[in-house]
């Protein structure tokens, strides 16, 4: 009884090694392949783009202060694009001042800035 | 005559579907927008008009087109833009007053010598194009460059939504983009233009003051973000609002009430 104990024992302790080499086969490529990924690094909070950053920034684009409406709709959308650093979002409205012209809603400059931050991350550059 | 009319004393309906003249304010954008269309049909070329649904495309075609001296230009206008290419070509046919054909080609031949037969000349001007299928879009680029010589045989307005501009990008519609000469674009109003824009609709109804006041007019501008058919909806609905409370003027309350009772329907 014993005897047929070491055997099971001994067997499973194989099949244990066969499945860790097939493991460490597997992962190994997959390993070296990740290690070449570089994750951008966290975003800086000076760089990071804040609601007052950006209502500042609307206001500018705007030549007045945000309305209510405009104040609730910048925070939506904030949240729905962060993080988003203030270069990428200084471009985005700039540009849309020079497309549309300065004055407008503050919606017409927020859609910009979030097209422009999915067109980016779409193309993997944000 | 309705409830509006009565209370402020207006001789017609204010803000109609169809704008006259004396009711349209010549913004900035649009008269950009309309010049640019101008040079291009001046050239028998191309043009593009891009414009976010409500801020007035329809309008500025319709300016555009009853500037022009009729005993000099012929206007074919389609909005029939979700048509199939050889649906569009019949339409367009048949607008010009010619027979359908059985097959495209023939259609589309027959458009063409019409056109180039024509003393005056011809822009064709489709609305909605964002809406039109791949093959139809094509064949409008084929229809301008029919001959190896000869220029286009007429003008080609597309107007449509933002939409459009991206439609446009796509690789497959690349030889039609190459060809756009002119592209306008037509954005909303500014706050300064929403309160020109109500006045100017409400005087060409017969208003003889300002109906809305600063604070209603801000009201109006934040919800509708200053696109035009928003802002004159909401304007209804707070003069509906303001004649049924007997109040002279529209203030913010009322703006809000045409608000609350948007969301109710």
């Amino acid at each position: 009884m014993a005897g047929d104990r070491d055997d099971d024992e001994a067997a499973h302790a194989r099949a244990l090694v066969r499945y860790r080499l097939i493991a460490e086969a597997t992962t190994a490529p997959r390993g070296a392949r990740t290690a070449a990924i570089r994750f951008r690094a966290a975003p800086d909070d000076d760089a990071a783009l804040t609601l007052p950053r950006l209502v500042e920034r609307l206001r500018t684009c705007c030549g007045r202060p945000l309305g209510e409406v405009e104040a609730e709709h910048a925070a939506t959308v904030l949240h729905a694009i962060a993080p988003v650093e203030i270069a990428i979002a200084d471009t985005a409205l700039r540009t849309a001042v020079a497309t549309l012209g300065p004055g407008l809603h503050a919606s017409q400059y927020l859609d910009a800035l979030r097209a422009h931050v999915l067109g980016l991350r779409r193309k993997g550059k944000s | 005559m309705s409830l509006i009319e009565d209370h402020f004393k207006l001789h017609r309906p204010p803000f109609p579907q169809a704008v006259d003249k004396t009711a349209l304010l010549p913004h900035p954008s649009l008269k950009d927008a309309v010049e640019r269309m101008r040079f291009a049909l001046d050239r028998d070329a191309l043009a593009l008009l891009t414009a976010e649904s409500g801020c007035g495309k329809t309008t500025a075609l319709g300016h555009l087109v009853r500037d022009l001296d009729a005993t000099a230009y012929h206007v074919l206008y389609s909005s029939m833009s979700s048509l199939k290419a050889f649906g569009l070509l019949s339409y367009l046919g048949t607008k010009a007053g010619l027979r359908p054909r059985r097959f495209k080609g023939e259609t589309a031949h027959e458009l063409v010598t019409h056109c180039r037969g024509l003393a005056k000349r011809s822009l064709i001007i489709v609305d909605d194009a964002h809406l039109m299928p791949d093959d139809a879009l094509e064949d409008l680029r084929l229809l301008t460059g029919d001959s190896l010589d000869q220029k286009s045989p007429f003008a080609l307005v597309l107007a449509g939504q933002p939409l459009l501009r991206e439609r446009l990008a796509e690789p497959v519609h690349y030889a039609l983009a190459q060809r756009i000469t002119v592209r306008a674009r037509l954005r909303p109003l500014t706050d300064s233009e929403l309160t020109l824009f109500l006045d100017k609709h409400l005087r060409a109804a017969g208003a003889k003051s300002n109906l809305f006041e600063p604070d209603a007019v801000t009201l109006v501008f934040q919800h509708s973000r200053g696109i035009p058919r928003l802002a004159q909806n909401l304007a209804l609905g707070a003069l509906l609002a303001t004649a049924t409370a007997n109040k002279k003027t529209v203030d913010a309350d009322a703006v809000q009430q045409a608000l609350l009772d948007q969301e109710a329907s």
